[in-house]
């Protein structure tokens, strides 16, 4: 009996101390900015879903394209119906390791991330250096990338080619929670 | 003297086309408080529906049009200025995150968690949840 109670106490003890593997954002933030001579291109998107498996040092990261926040209703237009095609893609996507990943390390480690990012169905690896902070239990993942927009077969129309910088840079930060499902 | 009424018309045209492209090209995001919505839904009700995050395709038709989605508040969120609200139904499997227009702070700050409310929004699709946009509260 003393020995099943203590089989007990410390399966309970383990279970409130053991650590959660996997942490969740409904809530990331990514912006992207692109430089243009007539003005420049800005969106955000407070919606991104990520999760975070820090025992398989992996991210997962989705975007839905249509919750990009422009200031101005020509460009949300444009972004979604002429360079994206948010109807026929309408998920971004990013899959990857983190790489020489210290998972409880307290404070803020800075690491690269390889893995795809899937855009417009076009996947690419893409290797992003990133800052990591663990504090009070909980993952902030923050960073920047700049992606080429031909790479992701975007269509600039001729007349725009010339005053649209070729490359888009992206910030990300997301602020995990622990997630059970 | 008929150079000079044409010359005025081109003048006139040339300035009605510019302000033209100038209101289209700097048009700003439609305030959701001018625009009607075409379906009310409850979240508990889509629950019903719909069952699991994955079967939400079936709102579809109703991206980019604006909805009113009635529901428990289970989380406000800030992120710089910006207000996020989630509501979530019953059972707890289906929620719509809703990003909250910037004149809708003072109604915010009246709410409580675990209260019923009703938010009109731009729909904008799902991932996990479903998202709305320039979302106010009705």
């Amino acid at each position: 009996m003393k020995k099943l109670l203590l089989l007990l106490f410390v399966s309970i003890c383990f279970g409130f101390t053991k650590p959660k593997n996997q942490y969740l954002t409904r809530n990331g933030q990514v912006t992207f900015f692109s430089y243009a001579s007539a003005e420049n291109i800005k969106a955000e998107n407070n919606e991104v879903l990520s999760l975070l498996d820090v025992s398989k040092e992996k991210i997962a990261v989705n975007i839905l394209m249509r919750a990009f926040e422009f200031e101005k209703s020509l460009m949300q237009e444009h972004f979604n119906d002429s360079y994206i095609e948010s109807d026929v893609y309408p998920r971004a996507t990013f899959e990857g390791t983190i790489l020489n990943f210290k998972p409880r390390l307290k404070g803020s480690q800075t690491k690269f991330i390889k893995g795809d990012f899937t855009l417009r169905g076009i996947t690419k690896p893409v290797k992003i250096k990133a800052d990591i902070t663990y504090n009070d239990g909980e993952y902030t993942i923050s960073g920047e990338t700049t992606i080429d927009v031909k790479d992701y077969k975007i269509k600039i129309p001729q007349i725009l080619a010339s005053k649209i910088a070729k490359t888009v840079k992206i910030s990300f930060n997301f602020k995990y929670e622990p997630y059970e499902k | 003297m008929k150079k000079t009424i044409y010359a005025t018309l081109l003048i006139i045209v040339i300035c009605v086309l510019g302000i033209g492209t100038y209101k289209v090209i700097n048009k700003k995001i439609p305030n959701t408080q001018n625009i009607s919505s075409v379906e009310t839904f409850s979240i508990n009700t889509i629950e019903t529906k719909v069952k699991k995050p994955e079967n939400l395709n079936e709102f579809d038709s109703y991206i980019e049009k604006a909805i009113n989605v009635k529901g428990t508040l289970t989380h406000i969120k800030k992120h710089d200025e910006k207000y996020i609200l989630t509501i979530t139904s019953k059972n707890g499997k289906i929620a719509s995150i809703c990003n909250m227009q910037s004149d809708q702070i003072d109604k915010i700050n009246k709410l409580k968690i675990g209260e019923d409310i009703t938010i009109k929004g731009i729909y904008k699709g799902y991932l996990i949840d479903m998202i709305l946009l320039n979302c106010i509260i009705i």
